[in-house]
């Protein structure tokens, strides 16, 4: 195995072996390619290491990415990549044990979401990136950083020492090169989520008429609830279901602590949400042909430094995620076109201190990235702080309602809105309530306040 | 009642499904010592693909072969006792509809 790898490094290394490595890139997935694009269209060496053999089947994600960060990266062939289905329809079910009350918009142009298959559409990405110059090394795992004098002037993998004046950390969400370097402190159970999914395969006909999309078109859902039943605590969970063209996916994302503390398995609620009667119908008769998980690492509270000297972090890497949004390779790929750009100017200026590569961070305070995750700063631990009420109280007095108000019987209608405002006082404590009014109010005001 | 379901499977259904790359050194190392300390096990709960099983004795057996390489046991471990690394370059779990 390892010789492989050598001999194909050596194979790229002979290419221009009179010149020497300008950055090296650890992982191949959209921040790391973003930014080797950006550095090899600026004229410099680039070499992107990935510890896979297939790019992008290590990868996985909920189904879908955003076009802007894409036409962004390739303004001139962005409609090439292998797309599955524009995503125009979007739903938000909150589910109880056998109901759910659903907001769904649709619309008839083409949106910027798009669903993919990871392997597919990174091994895309590396054949556009290969095509501007830039080298990769696949099965190649990076286990450490050089470090000397508190400046990273390489990498060591599993065969060899690489040399560069800049590495760029793209490895993912496991961060060990950032934990390494002391950018990132540690990795908590409490700021991660942890994503399962299955792939089923499902004729196109039927996704059209399932979802009531035209051919090329399909859905994203989201799934509130419906995982607790009864004095159960409900987890910080979040149901998803894509449509492909052929495919479907449905998963969900758990807060790691939460799956610990409760000891839910996670395979075990996916089945649950599975089952639900207003989920069944969607997959029914579907194949599953792939079960898949990945961490999400997130939040403003849990990013790692974004740069050192000799070194910057990108994509999950940093932490940079979006869950109220589901956005993660958006945000990978604007960093890794941030930091692509700031190792160009500490190539052209042959200095790569911490000062200059700060460059990074001043980049990132004037994006979205960072305004939006110091918008969402305190909504995941909000959420799981009131997940009981958001997860089963809430969806369970929204069904409530609709069957009062749906149910036409003998009983006069303004008793049953009195009814429904008795007991939704009623059943819970009325600190509860004040701890959701005061918790839901306080995140609103982060999210809108000048 | 969750099992009548057609498209109900296991997590044993689930992991037969994935094409994996065998690696034949375990990419997981657990710390004895700490993990003898821990009574809980919430490594058993929590993985997805249930790499780690409660059999006889206090540390959990560790079917790395399964490893489908998210690190949730790195992250997750109460007592810090897994030392989780990545397997062998091209080695481990090879999605192909993630």
């Amino acid at each position: 195995m390892a010789k492989i790898a050598k001999k194909l490094y050596n194979k790229l290394m002979d290419k221009k072996s009179s010149s020497k490595i300008d950055v090296i890139v650890v992982g191949a997935g959209p921040s790391g390619i973003a930014s080797a694009i950006t550095i090899a269209r600026g004229g410099k060496k680039v070499v992107v290491l990935e510890r896979a053999d297939f790019y992008g089947s290590k990868n996985m994600f909920g189904g879908a990415i955003y076009l802007s960060s894409i036409k962004a990266l390739f303004p001139n062939n962005w409609q090439n990549a292998p797309y599955e289905s524009n995503l125009v329809q979007s739903s938000y079910s909150f589910l109880t044990k056998n109901s759910s009350v659903e907001i769904k918009h649709k619309t008839d142009e083409k949106t910027n979401t798009i669903s993919v298959f990871r392997p597919k559409f990174d091994s895309w990405l590396v054949e556009e990136a290969k095509k501007e110059g830039v080298y990769f090394a696949p099965k190649t795992v990076v286990r450490s950083l050089i470090i000397e004098n508190k400046k990273v002037i390489g990498v060591k993998t599993d065969i060899e020492e690489i040399y560069a004046p800049i590495v760029i950390i793209a490895e993912g969400s496991q961060s060990n090169l950032a934990l390494q370097a002391g950018l990132k402190k540690e990795l908590q159970a409490k700021n991660f989520i942890l994503g399962v999914k299955e792939t089923l395969k499902l004729d196109k006909e039927k996704i059209q008429e399932r979802f009531n999309v035209k051919e090329g078109d399909g859905c994203m859902m989201e799934l509130f609830g419906g995982l607790a039943e009864g004095d159960e605590q409900a987890p910080l969970a979040l149901g998803f279901l894509y449509t492909f063209k052929n495919h479907i996916s449905i998963g969900l994302g758990a807060n790691l602590e939460d799956l610990a503390n409760l000891k839910l398995k996670p395979y075990e609620l996916l089945e649950k949400l599975k089952a639900h009667p207003s989920v069944a119908p969607f997959i029914e008769g579907g194949e599953v042909v792939e079960y898949s998980t990945h961490t999400i690492p997130g939040g403003l509270k849990d990013l790692a430094k974004p740069y050192m000297a000799g070194a910057l972090v990108v994509g999950d890497s940093c932490g940079f995620i979006n869950s109220v949004h589901f956005e993660g390779t958006n945000l990978a790929i604007y960093s890794g076109i941030f930091a692509g750009e700031t190792a160009l100017v500490a190539l052209n200026k042959g200095d790569f201190s911490e000062k200059t590569l700060s460059l990074y961070k001043n980049k990132l305070n004037k994006s979205f990235i960072m305004k939006d995750l110091k918008t969402y700063k305190n909504i995941m631990n909000m959420a799981r702080n009131r997940a009981n009420s958001i997860f089963k109280f809430y969806p369970e007095k929204m069904s409530e309602f609709f069957t009062a108000f749906t149910a036409a019987d003998e009983i006069p209608k303004k008793n049953k809105y009195q009814n429904f405002i008795f007991h939704f006082f009623s059943d819970r404590k009325f600190s509860e309530l004040l701890k959701d009014i005061f918790q839901f109010a306080k995140s609103a005001f982060e999210v809108i306040k000048w | 009642m969750v099992e009548n379901n057609k498209n109900f499977k296991t997590i044993e259904e689930k992991l037969s499904l994935l094409k994996y790359k065998p690696e034949t050194i375990s990419h997981i190392e657990v710390n004895e010592e700490l993990c003898l300390k821990c009574k809980s096990k919430e490594c058993t709960f929590f993985c997805p693909a249930s790499v780690y099983k409660i059999e006889e004795g206090e540390i959990p057996k560790i079917e790395y072969e399964n490893c489908l390489e998210c690190g949730a046991c790195k992250i997750g471990c109460k007592s810090k006792s897994v030392k989780w690394n990545f397997p062998h370059g091209g080695c481990g779990i090879v999605y192909k509809f993630s």
